[in-house]
């Protein structure tokens, strides 16, 4: 058997000199002293890139940091730069190919770091006549921790083999060596994954996407607590982030969990919680999404902030700079705000006891006349009334028609898509997943009208608040007038496109297909 | 896929020098870039430690018999590699004229999905091989000598150019080899910039350390990252990225 691994594992009694001896009959062995080379592996929160078969490093030893891409499916390193990761966004990457590869996995996330390497290597190099280095060796010993924390955990020693291009059989005699020479044990798991796993820690556990798994046996009352538990585990996992503000997406997920939450409360949980329990639920969590608004608000201005600027002629671009000096500072202040409040008593009393509830609390109640009807039927009731409801709502929108009634409108969208996502798994998911498309191609044409309603108005409310405090002047409060003037002009565009998406939703062959899954045979 | 070609009528202007550090820090900006040692006497190759030495030479590169991919080696350093000089190189002029115009650019495709950037180390001549160059190519730089014999060649190159219709490529200009104590030197470098727009500004400077390439057998950049040749390279790659973008 070749050896055809490039890492394998070594055992305690091989040395870094033994394998240069190995390989002197090859050629000129540079057998250098060892040293200590840091790795640090990134990915997002919700592991963008893991998910997309994808590890991200930056690696610094004797020289400058490099920063080396690799696919975990080939194992392959895809690209290394000569660089660092300063801010952890895809603006880090040099412009053209790797970040357009970046830009696709991360989008706007940032890479946080995730898993630290240290290896102590001996670099073995071989070498031909002319001093050129046909074949990379290395023995490194490894430890690994979880970035900022004190715990480390030793991996053990492992052999590292680099072939170098146009030098096959050189690699070939240097690996017929080996294997006679050494006990070698391959090893195909990435070494990040091996680290992970030797810290316990499992990547790709959280994703932004909701992952229920309900079954259909399921009391509806069951149901909904697991509905329940698996939002607020999102809400917990996202605490942190939320008060390092490392990532505006961590307050994403979190607002996302609660909104999802709110939303079951009001239509899902009627009939199958007590109504006592819903309603003080319900007061709780809106206190919390009301605590999270303005960061966000703040965060998306942030976000949109280039895209802002983009809309504005070249000689006012320089103009808009005091409005985003404005959103840092606001957003600086709210996130410690906002990081009191996730640490804080009343948000912490909220979400134990919620816990405590679904988990243990929870008793039977006489009023909950649903809560033990099976999950399909209940989940058939709830989407086929939302559905109703939007069919309704939908066909008294007119041209005429206020931006509230559309806000409502979206509101009303929003839960029937809710639903589908809670149940998603309780369905054939071929024909499922055609209408959850159908109803998303509408919904964000709502989206694109609603946002451009919000946002021309916040960047003239922004525009007083700096006025009052002394910070925008006329110049910049001219370009923000343009900024907003710019955001209008795409509502029109979003409001006669509405027509065209929702009537293509309510074809009859939608209907139908709604129908079919999810209207109830009384 | 980009394709530089450093390119002079006139030998012994820094062309190996240039390429050699350009692929450099292309590769060390994260472009996998390829340096094609055009030159029978293989300098480039030379630079880089790899035996300047073609299986089957020329006859079968130009017919296409042999794959460019397989004749194509790793360098000390990542993301660059380096199609080696052979020489039987000097007869790339002769396999040329009897092909197509375009068969240097023809037997560059299939790499366009493996390389972000191809570098070209040409021999100095004015021959079919650089018309099939030209024509394989997205920029040209022209490394001169501020010397009143070395501009008259940027212009021999440029009237053969438009002669020729061969309008797809650019040409840049730059000064290699700039010794600022002579008089000349430092008129030709200020005249020459402000009255040529197809010139680039940074220029690179006579030194004993790219001399040293030779010795060190390896970049500038690599074996002397701090010096002033090597800050030279950098502010000419950043010109020359901006140019191929």
């Amino acid at each position: 058997m070749k050896l055809k691994h490039d890492r394998y594992r070594l055992t305690d009694n091989d040395s870094p000199s033994g394998f240069a001896a190995c390989l002197k009959s090859l050629g000129d062995v540079d057998n250098a002293p060892a040293r200590t080379v840091k790795t640090r592996f990134f990915d997002t929160f919700d592991w963008r890139l893991f998910d997309n078969k994808v590890s991200v490093c930056v690696g610094s030893g004797e020289r400058d940091p490099q920063v080396s891409i690799s696919n975990l499916a080939s194992n392959k390193t895809v690209a290394t730069i000569h660089s660092d990761l300063p801010t952890g966004f895809a603006s880090d990457f040099p412009e053209g190919r790797i970040r357009d590869l970046m830009n696709g996995f991360i989008d706007v996330r940032r890479l946080l770091p995730r898993l630290d390497v240290t290896s102590r290597q001996t670099p073995i190099t071989l070498r031909d006549k002319e001093g050129k280095v046909v074949l990379r060796i290395g023995v490194e010993k490894c430890r690994v921790q979880i970035p900022g924390r004190a715990r480390t955990v030793a991996l053990g020693t492992y052999l590292t083999l680099q072939p170098v291009r146009g030098y096959a059989k050189i690699d070939t005699k240097a690996r017929a060596l080996l294997q006679t020479g050494f006990a070698l044990h391959p090893c195909a798991t990435p070494l990040f994954i091996e680290g992970f796993k030797a810290l316990g820690v499992c990547p790709g556990d959280y994703s932004s996407r909701l992952r229920l798994d309900l079954d259909q046996a399921m009391t509806s009352n069951a149901a909904a607590r697991q509905v329940h538990l698996t939002l607020l585990n999102t809400m917990t996992r996202n605490e942190d982030g939320i008060a390092a503000n490392t990532d505006p997406e961590f307050l994403h997920d979190f607002r996302v969990a609660v909104r999802r939450t709110r939303s079951a409360l009001g239509q899902l949980d009627k009939g199958v919680l007590p109504a006592a329990v819903i309603a003080k639920a319900r007061k709780d969590f809106r206190w919390i999404g009301q605590q999270t608004n303005q960061m966000r608000d703040l965060d998306v201005y942030l976000i949109d902030y280039p895209i802002l600027r983009s809309a504005l002629p070249n000689s006012y671009k320089s103009y808009l700079q005091p409005f985003q000096d404005y959103l840092i500072a606001q957003s600086r202040k709210e996130s410690r705000r906002l990081a009191a409040m996730i640490r804080g008593k009343r948000y912490l009393r909220i979400r134990d006891n919620w816990r405590g509830y679904l988990t243990e609390g929870f008793k039977k109640d006489k009023k909950a006349v649903q809560a033990d009807m099976p999950v399909k039927y209940l989940a058939n009731d709830r989407i086929w009334k939302a559905y109703r409801r939007v069919m309704k709502e939908g066909g008294m929108i007119d041209n005429d028609s206020p931006a509230e009634a559309l806000h409502a409108f979206r509101i009303t969208c929003k839960k029937l898509r809710y639903f589908l996502e809670f149940f998603r798994n309780l369905y054939p998911p071929r024909e499922f997943g055609k209408l959850v498309k159908s109803l998303k191609h509408f919904q964000d044409v709502l989206g694109e009208f609603q946002d451009t309603e919000v946002q021309s108005l916040a960047i003239l409310n922004f525009g007083r608040l700096m006025a009052l405090a002394g910070v925008a002047p006329t110049e910049t409060q001219m370009a923000m007038g343009m900024v907003a003037e710019s955001i209008l002009l795409r509502q029109g565009a979003a409001r006669s496109m509405f027509f065209k998406r929702f009537e293509a939703f309510s074809r009859s062959a939608v209907k139908a297909s709604f129908a079919k899954l999810f209207k109830n045979k009384e | 896929m980009r394709v530089l070609s450093i390119y002079n009528i006139k030998g012994g202007v820094g062309k190996t020098a240039t390429a050699v550090n350009l692929a450099y820090l292309a590769a060390a900006a994260g472009r996998r870039t390829l340096i094609w040692d055009l030159d029978p006497q293989g300098a480039s190759s030379f630079y880089f430690r790899v035996k300047p030495k073609i299986k089957g030479g020329v006859k079968k590169i130009v017919r296409g018999k042999s794959e460019l991919d397989d004749l194509i080696k790793g360098t000390d350093f990542v993301n660059l590699n380096i199609l080696p000089a052979d020489f039987s190189y000097r007869e790339l002029d002769l396999r040329f004229a009897k092909e197509k115009q375009s068969r240097l650019k023809k037997l560059i495709t299939p790499l366009k999905d493996e390389y972000d950037l191809i570098i070209f180390d040409c021999p100095p001549s004015i021959s079919e091989l650089s018309e099939q160059i030209f024509r394989a190519s997205d920029l040209l730089l022209v490394p001169l000598l501020p010397t009143t014999l070395s501009l008259r060649t940027f212009e021999q190159v440029r009237a053969f150019l438009k002669n020729e219709k061969l309008r797809t490529v650019k040409m840049r200009s730059f000064f290699s080899m700039v010794d600022r104590r002579k008089k000349m030197h430092r008129e030709i470098l200020e005249n020459f910039a402000t009255t040529e727009k197809q010139h680039l500004a940074p220029y690179i400077p006579n030194s004993s350390i790219i001399e040293k390439m030779g010795i060190e057998r390896a970049p500038v950049l690599d074996f002397a990252p701090r010096s002033v040749p090597a800050e030279s390279f950098r502010a000419l790659w950043k010109q020359v990225d901006l140019t191929l973008a």
